[in-house]
């Protein structure tokens, strides 16, 4: 963790350097002045204008080595408050690889990752809260998970903490009163003055806490898993949600037999889909392994489907599984609602979202004149939708009646939106911290209703200090430093 | 020798003074004290009582490091309370009514009898420094000591107010110390604070039909180990209790203009934590009434001091609001109510042993560094007089630590942040206030004490207390029930809860529900042995928080990582990224360290989150 007190003038590639660009950014940061590097360029860096970009020569011993564009950040007016060389070069690998060099001779050293960010916190231009959003921000596979960065970065989850902190300083200085003041105070209003002061502070950490409810995975690489048992179609839906034959499909029993998974992206989210092994009573114990693999994938889904061949009989109670959305499939057979309205009543989780049929194939197209949920229009090439949709009303919207594909993917989609819309707290170490706070202030309500002796009380509220403070970044050490920033790219 | 050398020399005797005379003169050194020929010794100028919330803690400790006000207190005692008696033993404090004669009385006797201390009346005018201190008073007499210890309390510039009437004094009755000004202002900063004093009443004019009586509670320990069988010196008399009225309120308020605190005549912070009535009528408009203790001063004395309405506001209108209050409807002012406006050093010039830094020998204690009370002035007297011993003697300094004692937690207080308001004690200022109790203290501090080596007599109470201590730790260790029919019937009368399997002593007393002092004193009753009741107290509520404490502790040491961080003060106040205001207190402040940093007040969560994550 040497770099963490380093003021070595530090190089990196800023834009990613691993194919042929236009363009290429290095970055030079924490430069005390220009001596170390005047020497390879063709005019005086000491007469650049901060903020002003300017075209100039890469040389090493008179020979030309690139024609770069320069802009100079004088610190403390810069991203991390070091002075900044910010050089556009030429993107070729080769090229930027041989400038890095060549700037490594001169006494600059190649930045590890994050570090030009982590100076940023170093010289207070950013708190740890930011640094975390900017994290979220770089690696989002969202847009609305890019959206969540950015709002952290822009400081406002700070805001919030900050605004906890004030209401613990309150709670802290309101247990004082009732010991040290209650006779100038009053007993009754010291009593009350310090449970309005718990109550707040208890309000706004659970609140908090439901900001975390969601599991990170589910936040940044959401999972459709399709379960179901053997036959009833999941390779085919998989396909079709891929929209391609990735997975094979064949009336055989078990054709798959190990799970598939890929990624499909909808409103500009990316959602990791999986197909899985059917269920159904086996020897084999390779499919065994995969069966319980399928549960396990299904079980820590972000969203969950059920794929049901209505003409199969379910001996093994798979259409009670708690599910996000109801897939049946066969809605060409001959009987279809007749054996699907058997399933008006499915006892697992009553909240599912049952949609289908889906033909077999894309191209096998429309069916069912029959369907209950209302009219279709003619175009559609994918016949009815389900009997218990909540997605209603179908019906045309702009482009045209929305298939049930199209409708699924909304629904998984819609179920994300919903979660960030919760605006989701990511790093874990702020989850951590929130969750141990929630515990903790549990803990205190019970003391309040049980022990209620005011010096354990504010001992107790006493040591929540390091917690909040932690949210702050006030606390924290080298290694959740380190472990933080090792996150960032090269770069950053 | 110069009859007049003195190897420690104290200026004022007020409690500040008489303490540190008290433990200066226990060393074999010529300790001379010097105070003003008007006023007695250890005089209560405010409220007439010692002890209580955080306060009583700090009489506890001065006892068990041999301390003067503990002694003082028990002979003066006229009405014993125990404060926060419902909030845990942790917050308990004792208070002691007391009166004022008597109490100054004995502290004249006792410092009399000591041989190698001299009290010397007399009004010092001018300190000067050259190979020793040289103190001029004011009859022209010259002293010289190698050690000054300063006490001057409320007398450096003192100004009085009553309404518009102003006067120069550092009390109701005495002119104030001036010239010492010359010297204190070479001392750093110079800052204005003010006190004030309610009105003192005729007991004749005084209805106490009308008010609550607060009779002396027998239960509360006296404060002096050889007073533990819990007699009291004196006969005890009620306080009363009543309470101010809108009316009260109303008409300080429409007098507004008249009161010097508002009015912009008196310039000087006043105590956040004890303050005027027209502070209280001001700044909590919504509450119409206060309590008032209506408090004697003395068994001879017939004068009541109303705590709770110190004011500055003109004599009449003292009387008129006075007199809208239950039982002070016909009330007869003997003296008014004033405020006092005094100089205060900066503390931060001061080391941990109180001394100055920039002239060494040179001792601060008491009211003029800042703080209010006279616990707080005994327990910095008490520092200042040992560590000026130790100095003489080229001895290691003594020092309490924060963790340890109240003691400790004011001095570092003190000498590590800049006060802009009167500094009082409290519990809230202590982080360990589960162990700073008043019932361990003994345990707490006695092996501090031992180490002076200095009075036998401490030493070997001390030695007998933790003897008992540690027997009757086995003991509740060892002892306990079994689960059967007898003690389950014992456990049921007792309210003690279920016996399901069998149960040590110990593991009863930490049972939540119960009063750990009232269940252990009562087993040891039924098993008939005896112990001293402070033992018992002390290791019941050792029981009790034990959990609590290591919990803490933990926590505590788990952060003291990042406390421990050194910081470079030069550095950071140089940091063009942190705020002008923060580099201005941390360059005033220089802390070297980040636990240091985190204290300063007005320090931003971003310039510690900073830090926190910087070596700097
Ligand atoms: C009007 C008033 C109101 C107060 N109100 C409160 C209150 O509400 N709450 C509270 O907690 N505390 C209050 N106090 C504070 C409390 O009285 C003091 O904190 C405490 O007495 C301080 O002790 P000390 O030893 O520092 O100073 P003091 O007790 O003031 O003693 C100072 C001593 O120095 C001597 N002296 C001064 N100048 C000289 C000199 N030049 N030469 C020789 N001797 C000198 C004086 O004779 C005096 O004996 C009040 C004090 C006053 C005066
Ligand atoms: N007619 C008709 N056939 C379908 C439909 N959906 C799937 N099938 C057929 O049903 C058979 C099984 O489909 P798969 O998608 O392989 O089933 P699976 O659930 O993946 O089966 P396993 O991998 O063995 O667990 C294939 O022959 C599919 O062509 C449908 O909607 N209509
Ligand atoms: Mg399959």
């Amino acid at each position: 963790m040497e770099w963490l007190i380093s003021e070595d003038p530090i190089i990196a590639c800023s834009s990613g350097n691993n194919e042929n660009t236009a363009i290429s950014l290095l970055r030079i940061s924490g430069l005390k002045n220009f001596k170390l590097l005047n020497s390879l360029f063709n005019k005086d860096l000491n007469n650049l204008v901060p903020r002003k970009a300017s075209f100039i020569k890469i040389v090493d011993k008179s020979h030309v080595i690139d024609e770069v564009v320069l802009t100079f950040f004088k610190g403390p007016h810069s991203y991390n408050g070091e002075n900044i060389l910010e050089l556009a070069v030429h993107g070729n690998p080769i090229n930027v690889r041989r400038i890095i060099e060549l700037f490594k001779k001169h006494g600059v050293r190649e930045a590890n990752p994050g570090e030009i960010t982590y100076r940023a916190l170093r010289n207070n231009k950013m708190t740890l809260t930011q640094v975390e959003g900017l994290d979220t921000l770089l690696n989002a596979g969202s847009i609305d998970l890019f959206d969540n960065g950015m709002s952290h970065l822009s400081g406002e989850l700070q805001k919030e903490y900050l605004n906890l902190r004030d209401s613990y300083l309150n709670l802290r200085g309101a247990i004082e009163i009732l010991i040290d003041f209650s006779e100038d105070v009053g007993e009754e209003q010291s009593s009350k003055l310090f449970k309005d002061h718990f109550e707040n502070f208890k309000s706004l950490i659970h609140i908090l806490k439901r900001r975390t409810r969601s599991p990170r995975s589910h936040l940044l690489k959401p999972k459709v898993v399709l379960l179901g048992v053997t036959n009833a179609g999941k390779s085919t839906l998989f396909n079709k949600l891929l929209e391609e034959k990735r997975s094979i499909v064949s009336e055989i029993k078990g054709t798959t037999r190990d799970y598939i998974s890929e990624y499909f992206s909808h409103e500009g989210a990316e959602f990791q889909v999986v197909d899985t092994a059917g269920l159904r009573e086996s020897e084999d114990e390779i499919e065994v392994e995969g069966i319980k693999l399928s549960k396990e994938l299904y079980s820590d889904a972000f969203y969950k489907i059920l794929v049901i061949n209505p003409f199969l009989s379910d001996e093994l109670g798979v259409d009670s599984l708690e599910a996000d959305a109801v897939v049946f499939t066969h809605s060409d057979l001959k009987g279809f609602d007749d054996k699907v309205r058997d399933f008006d009543n499915l006892s697992g989780n009553s909240k599912r979202f049952s949609l289908g049929p889906i033909g077999p194939l894309l191209e096998l197209g429309p069916i069912g004149p029959e369907s209950k949920t209302g009219p279709i229009g003619p175009e559609s090439k994918l016949g009815p939708i389900g009997p218990e949709s909540e997605i209603g009303p179908i019906g045309p919207q702009e482009g045209g009646p929305i298939e049930p594909l199209g409708l699924l993917k909304n629904h998984i989609y819609r179920k994300y939106s919903d979660l960030m819309a919760e605006k989701p707290i990511l790093p874990d170490r702020q989850r951590n911290i929130i969750n141990s706070l929630a515990t903790m202030v549990d803990g205190i309500s019970q003391l309040i209703d049980g022990v209620n002796d005011p010096a354990i009380l504010s001992n107790e509220i006493n040591m929540l200090d390091a917690e909040v403070n932690g949210l702050l970044g006030i606390t924290t050490s080298d290694d959740v430093l380190n472990n933080i920033f090792s996150n960032f790219c090269i770069g950053k | 020798m110069n009859k007049n050398f003195y190897d420690i020399l104290i200026i004022g005797g007020g409690h500040a003074g008489a303490e540190a005379a008290w433990a200066a003169s226990e060393f074999n050194l010529r300790v001379g004290l010097v105070t003003m020929p008007s006023i007695p010794i250890a005089s209560a100028p405010c409220n007439p009582a010692v002890g209580g919330v955080g306060k009583g803690q700090v009489v506890r400790e001065l006892d068990a490091l041999g301390g003067l006000m503990p002694i003082l207190a028990d002979y003066a005692g006229i009405q014993f309370r125990i404060l926060n008696e419902s909030k845990g033993a942790a917050v308990r404090s004792t208070r002691v009514q007391i009166d004022k004669e008597l109490y100054a009385e004995k502290a004249e006797e006792l410092l009399s009898e000591r041989k190698n201390l001299s009290v010397i009346r007399e009004s010092i005018v001018d300190i000067s420094l050259n190979e020793n201190y040289l103190v001029t008073a004011k009859s022209g007499e010259l002293f010289s000591a190698t050690k000054i210890i300063i006490t001057t309390g409320t007398f450096l510039n003192g100004k009085l107010h009553t309404g518009e009437v102003q006067n120069a004094g550092g009390r109701f009755d005495c002119g104030p110390s001036v010239s010492l000004q010359t010297l204190v202002k070479e001392t750093g900063n110079i800052k204005r604070f003010k006190t004030g004093t309610p009105a003192r009443l005729l007991r004749d004019s005084i209805n106490f039909e009308v008010m609550d009586p607060q009779p002396s509670d027998p239960l509360a320990f006296n404060f002096h180990f050889k007073n533990r069988d819990n007699k009291r010196a004196q006969r005890q008399l009620d306080c009363y209790l009543t309470r101010t009225q809108p009316a009260t309120l109303e008409l300080i308020r429409e007098n507004k203009e008249k009161s010097p605190i508002f009015n912009g005549q008196i310039e000087g912070v006043g105590p956040r934590y004890c303050p005027s009535i027209e502070d209280k009528a001001f700044r909590y408009p919504d509450k119409d009434g206060h309590h008032v203790f209506v408090e004697p001063e003395g068994l001879n004395l017939d004068t009541f001091y109303p705590n709770g309405i110190s004011t500055s506001l003109p004599v009449e209108i003292q009387e008129e609001f006075i007199r809208t209050i239950p039982g002070l409807e016909k009330a007869v002012i003997a003296v008014p109510g004033y405020a006092v406006e005094y100089d205060v050093v900066d503390t931060t010039e001061l080391n941990i042993a109180l001394e100055h830094k920039k002239l060494p020998g040179l001792y601060f204690a008491g009211q003029l560094n800042g703080t209010s009370g006279y616990e707080e002035a005994a327990g910095q007297g008490f520092i200042a007089g040992i560590n000026a011993g130790l100095a003489v003697l080229d001895k290691e300094r003594f020092i309490l630590n924060r963790e340890e004692s109240y003691i400790g937690v004011m001095v570092e207080d003190l000498v590590s942040n800049e006060r802009d308001e009167p500094y009082r004690l409290f519990t809230a200022r202590s982080e360990s206030r589960l162990f700073t109790r008043e019932d361990n203290s003994y345990f707490r501090i006695g092996p501090y004490r031992k180490k002076l080596g200095l009075d036998k007599e401490i030493d070997a109470f001390i030695d007998g207390y933790f003897l008992e201590r540690e027997i009757l730790i086995k003991l509740v260790k060892k002892t306990g029930f079994r689960a059967t029919k007898k003690w389950s019937k014992h456990f049921e009368e007792q309210k003690y809860g279920k016996i399901q399997e069998n149960i040590t002593l110990e593991e009863l007393v930490k049972r939540s529900h119960l009063d750990p002092e009232v269940t252990l004193a009562y087993e040891l009753k039924r098993m008939g042995v005896n112990f001293l009741p402070q033992v018992v107290c002390d290791i019941a509520n050792s029981l009790k928080y034990e959990g609590y404490l290591e919990r803490s502790i933990n926590q505590q040491k788990k952060l003291s990582k990042l406390k421990e961080k050194k910081v470079s003060w030069t550095v950071l106040s140089e940091n063009v990224n942190i705020s002008f205001e923060c580099r201005q207190r941390i360059k005033k402040i220089q802390p070297e360290t980040f636990q240091q940093l985190s204290m300063i007040n007005g320090i931003r969560p971003a310039t510690l989150a900073y830090v926190a994550s910087n070596r700097v």
